[in-house]
């Protein structure tokens, strides 16, 4: 165990790492990032991390997994980056571009890694599009995409920090008021 | 007439939609103020330049000023109006989608206003049809085309748009005009006072927006100590019919009376602005005032109005 503590924090859970536990312990880790991420090795998934602390849970719920899947989910793992982190990693699970906006607006410097039997084919930061249609509801009741037939589309102001604002009534759209369009009726992305 | 104005600014108009004065530059403000100019006093009338065109005036609100000095700013430039002043006799009483609505109607003209309780309806309509749309106010949100007003208004009084204390009195949460004209003239560089009941101050959203752009707006409920160094008020009504709660109504519909007591403690030049209509929240004994622009301000509208439709159908006098 010893060795894998050791280990990069670069590896996202790929390689041959024993699992111990599902989370970090309490205490952060005065030296490097790798010795909290005591995790089940992936053969095969999606790897999103540098969530930013207390988001995965809310990544989960908008990302609409079926029961069955296989998720690790780690809290508030310390991170040299970000102070804590958050981190999910999925098995047998690729994401879909509407899939990554969703996360994204949650998680605007999270990192995406594809796990191919042990191995990290493909990592991509998270990155928003300038808009995004059919993923968020603007919440003023107000505005018109409540009372006429349109696909609700928002802006993206500023990715850092991140700042939202309806397309159609312009109104500012907080990170705590936003309220994602059911994850079956997400259309294409911009 | 129109070697004044800049050719290539000219063409960034020609069809373009009026939807938010957050959709234009410093420099196109400062271009419609310009082009208003030479509209004022009946300018550009002679010609009949929009001989043949057809305004499409829907308005699912009422509204008389807007409507009113759409229709006259076309007429007197040759053109021509359709449309309907009331939702109940337009099709959405049957419950056809704006954007219908709009796919309907853009067959029959050459351009569009439209005013609708709704915020964001105006862009919506935008997206419906290939021909300009022009908002004349989405429920709280936007009314471009007052902000374009309002703005000749303190240029043609004040002799700039820029570098001026401006105070703005009422109701500020609801207030479409408010919004537009607050995001313009700090967008445009001046010094901001929001005075109003807390109850309806400005919405956080816009707040922020403001400081994020660099503006620190000063918010109170004391008008009277807010009068003495102002430049510019501009007073807002209390909107009887944006409140949900009548009891809300009830408590703030006083909140405010300009007369001339309380304006002895303003600066000699005040202007003082309203979108109109008023009720009570400027005494008619003001009106005689020297500073009291706000019948200027309404009549300008067709002047700016002229203006902006001509420029949107691209043909100047």
């Amino acid at each position: 165990m010893s060795a894998a503590r050791r280990r990069p924090p670069s590896r996202k859970g790929a390689g041959p790492r024993p699992a111990r536990a599902r989370t970090a312990p309490a205490a952060p880790a005065p030296q490097a990032e790798a010795p909290s991420i005591r995790v089940a090795k992936l053969r095969n998934g999606t790897v999103i991390d540098h969530l930013a602390a207390g988001t995965a849970l809310r990544c989960l719920a908008i990302l609409g997994l079926a029961p069955e899947a296989v998720v690790t989910v780690g809290l508030n793992l310390p991170s040299r980056s970000m102070k804590r982190k958050d981190l999910l990693k999925m098995e047998n699970r690729r994401l879909t571009a509407a899939e990554l906006a969703r996360i994204a607006l949650l998680a605007p410097r999270g990192t995406v890694c594809t796990i191919e039997d042990y191995r990290v084919v493909n990592k991509t930061r998270l990155e928003l599009p300038t808009v995004i249609d059919g993923v968020v509801h603007c919440p003023n009741p107000s505005c018109i995409t409540h009372h006429d037939p349109v696909v609700p589309r928002v802006r993206v102001d500023s990715n850092d920090p991140l700042r939202l604002r309806c397309h159609y009534c312009e109104r500012r759209i907080r990170l705590d008021e936003v309220e994602f369009v059911p994850a079956s009726s997400v259309p294409a992305i911009k | 007439m129109t070697p004044a104005l800049d050719p290539a600014l000219v063409d960034r108009f020609k069809g373009r939609d009026i939807l938010s004065t957050r959709d234009f530059t410093r420099e196109e403000i400062l271009f419609v103020l310009d082009a208003a100019r030479l509209f004022a006093d009946g300018g550009g009338e002679e010609a009949r330049p929009l001989r043949g065109k057809v305004l499409a005036t829907l308005f699912f609100e009422p509204s008389t000023r807007t409507r009113l000095s759409f229709e006259a700013a076309i007429k007197r430039l040759g053109g021509n109006t359709i449309g309907f002043a009331d939702a109940g006799v337009s099709s959405a009483a049957k419950g056809e989608s704006l954007h219908d609505t709009v796919r309907v109607v853009e067959g029959y003209c050459d351009a569009i206003v439209i005013r609708h309780p709704r915020e964001g309806a105006a862009r919506l309509a935008a997206e419906a049809t290939r021909l300009p749309v022009v908002n004349g106010g989405d429920g709280s949100n936007q009314h471009p085309t007052q902000t374009f007003i309002d703005l000749y208004t303190i240029r043609e009084a004040r002799g700039r748009v820029s570098g001026l204390h401006i105070g703005f009195l009422g109701d500020l949460k609801y207030g479409r005009a408010a919004h537009a004209l607050i995001t313009a003239a700090a967008a445009m560089g001046n010094r901001l006072t929001l005075v109003s009941p807390v109850e309806l101050r400005l919405p956080g959203s816009i707040m922020e927006e403001l400081k994020e752009a660099g503006v620190k707006p000063v918010q109170t409920s004391d008008l009277e100590a807010a009068l003495g160094d102002l430049d510019v008020l501009y007073v807002t009504r209390i909107q009887q019919e944006r409140f949900h709660d009548p009891l809300e109504y009830e408590r703030v519909r006083n909140a405010y009376r300009l007369d001339r007591k309380t304006l002895e403690g303003a600066g000699r030049k005040l202007s003082i602005l309203h979108p109109l209509p008023r009720v009570r929240e400027i005494d008619p004994e003001v009106d005689a005032m020297e500073g009291a622009l706000y019948f200027r301000q309404a009549h300008n509208g067709v002047t700016v109005r002229k203006a902006l439709l001509s420029l949107l159908l691209g043909v100047l006098p």
